[in-house]
């Protein structure tokens, strides 16, 4: 079947595949070391950007569960003023989209760094406000609806590009958040950002983690993913972005079908880094096999 | 590079520890002493990383790489179970070997067992460029002397501690003392690592070491195997062992 479209929309912004790096899952521009080009990819969605420095946490920062991770990395970053001098110039040259994720500890920090970012060549911000892992890391916005809303408004008026923001499945009820993040202006929201959890080593009776708790993320968490993404979908007008525990094209279409208009893969291309680029051409293949003209016509199209 | 490739033996030299070697030839082309590999020998998503393995030798004739491995946990338990003729993929060389130079007389290679792993690709691949090499390598028992008689075969000078009293950077802080040597190299224990720094301060010699951390990626985009290192004015830094490392000079980290 010829004419496949694997092409899909959020807010102004029209990407050649569903298919792109989680946050801080794999910078390409530094990593991808000629493994695939980047421009298989629909979007490259960037690590975590703060308006300074930011070292990281104490290590150790990683733990493998079953079947995934947790991770205190602590948003380790070189800055926003680097990251525009240095990074996004390079980025330039991949035909594909570019989106950098927005972190901060107040909402001065996001506005700084979506003001800094306003005039260059990234095409859509993510705004994390669901960071676990450091304190104050987005996380007070992420689980409190008027916060969320507020500094979502606070954003949408100074940034230039489409803005994404990225939810916690630390709540109660990921739908109530999902309307405040509309009604403050955003253009599509994200998730989810990873399962606070805690791995504690018996032979030494001490956490394993420096920072005692840690984002939980992988294949473990994606069950989990698809519901609050089909919870999300169901709450909310805007686009969805799904991601949680993707490995391959199988896992992205479900996400799909619970109703992702795209979708991110994050700890499986920890294990595999051509994970994203497979996913890609997975979901193309599955179009191909089942005869289906474009992959917007598998959006939220689960049935009972 | 990221490749399957093929066991070609696989055995356990001695209880808890083994050797593998894999076919590889484009690896072991572009392999440099103190790089290391990222291994998947198992399906399915349990364990969930590739696991981390510094290179013991290289035979580039011979388009194989051989591992000496310790087992530890989940992942050296598969591989120590793992058939002569598994599949193996590799993700690799990976990180920044150790600097070695043509016009060096003398180097010291110091390691503790299994840890010692990668100075037997350095120590081979200095004296084929004509370094003399000392070897010193301490280990809870002779049989733990995994490379003895490899080193002896390429023409280094070998000395083997096993007495815990002891370590085996007093025999090199000895030799110090008589010739003359262009740089040092550890791995394996942090105790020899700081005894390598502490004598750099008192003899004019480059010291290296080489960091092992848990990672999940092997190739710097996860940030998990941080290490923290030396600024100058003191302040919080970290480096990826995977990436800027895993060889450091030893004054950045001690």
């Amino acid at each position: 079947m010829a004419g496949i479209d694997t092409s899909v929309v959020i807010g102004n912004l029209r990407m050649k595949n569903p298919v792109m790096p989680a946050s801080g899952a794999y910078d390409y521009y530094e990593n991808n070391a000629g493994l695939f080009p980047m421009s298989d990819l629909g979007a490259i969605m960037l690590k975590s950007i703060h308006h300074d420095i930011r070292p990281g946490n104490k290590p150790p920062r990683i733990a493998e569960t079953p079947s995934g991770m947790l991770n205190a990395i602590g948003l380790m970053g070189p800055g926003v003023d680097t990251f525009i001098e240095e990074d996004l110039p390079f980025l330039k040259q991949y035909d594909t989209k570019i989106i950098v994720n927005v972190c901060g500890h107040c909402e001065e920090d996001y506005l700084t760094v979506a003001e800094k970012l306003a005039d260059t060549c990234a095409d859509m911000l993510e705004i994390n406000i669901s960071c676990p892992n450091v304190k104050e890391g987005g996380i007070a916005f992420g689980t409190d609806p008027k916060k969320a809303e507020a500094v979502t408004a606070a954003v949408r008026k100074i940034a230039r590009q489409p803005v994404i923001v990225k939810l916690s499945p630390n709540v109660t009820d990921i739908r109530e958040i999902a309307k405040a993040v509309e009604s403050g202006g955003a253009d599509a929201v994200s998730l989810i950002n990873t399962i606070t959890g805690m791995k504690i080593d018996v032979r030494t009776r001490r956490f394993v983690l420096a920072n005692r708790t840690g984002g939980l993320s992988g294949p473990a968490i994606h069950p989990v993913a698809v519901r609050m993404v089909y919870e999300a979908a169901h709450a909310v007008k805007i686009p969805v972005i799904g991601m949680g525990g993707i490995t391959n094209a199988y896992d992205a279409l479900e996400m799909i079908l619970a109703g992702a208009s795209a979708v991110a893969v994050g700890s499986a291309t920890f294990r595999n880094p051509l994970a994203a680029a497979e996913t890609a051409e997975g979901i193309e293949m599955y179009l191909r096999e089942n005869e289906i003209a474009s992959v917007r016509s598998l959006i939220g199209a689960v049935q009972e | 590079m990221f490749i399957t490739a093929k066991a070609l033996t696989n055995r356990i030299i001695t209880p808890g520890f083994g050797r593998i070697l894999l076919s590889a030839p484009q690896i072991a082309e572009q392999a440099k002493p103190g790089q290391f590999v990222m291994l998947k020998y198992w399906r399915g998503i349990d364990p969930f990383f590739m696991r981390p393995f510094s290179i013991n030798t290289v035979d580039r004739a011979g388009g194989t790489l051989g591992i000496l491995y310790k087992v530890v946990g989940q992942g050296t338990e598969i591989l120590a179970d793992l058939s002569a003729d598994a599949e193996v993929e590799i993700l690799g060389p990976r990180g920044n070997g150790f600097p070695l130079e043509d016009g060096m007389t003398r180097i010291a290679v110091i390691g503790r067992g299994v840890g010692a792993a990668p100075m037997r690709f350095l120590a081979e691949k200095a004296r084929s460029m004509g370094i003399g090499v000392r070897a010193y390598i301490s280990a809870n028992s002779e049989e733990h002397l995994f490379d003895k008689a490899a080193y002896e075969g390429s023409g280094c000078t070998f000395t083997g501690c096993t007495d815990p009293n002891v370590k085996v950077t007093d025999f090199f802080a000895e030799d110090l003392k008589k010739m003359k040597f262009d740089a040092a190299y550890v791995c394996g224990s942090k105790r020899l690592m700081k005894a390598v720094a502490e004598l750099s301060d008192e003899y004019d010699f480059a010291g290296y070491v080489s960091l092992e951390e848990h990672m999940a990626c092997g190739i710097g985009a996860c940030k998990g195997c941080a290490v923290r290192v030396n600024t100058k004015d003191g302040s919080e830094a970290y480096a990826r062992v995977c990436k800027e490392g895993p060889v450091f000079p030893v004054k950045r980290i001690v």
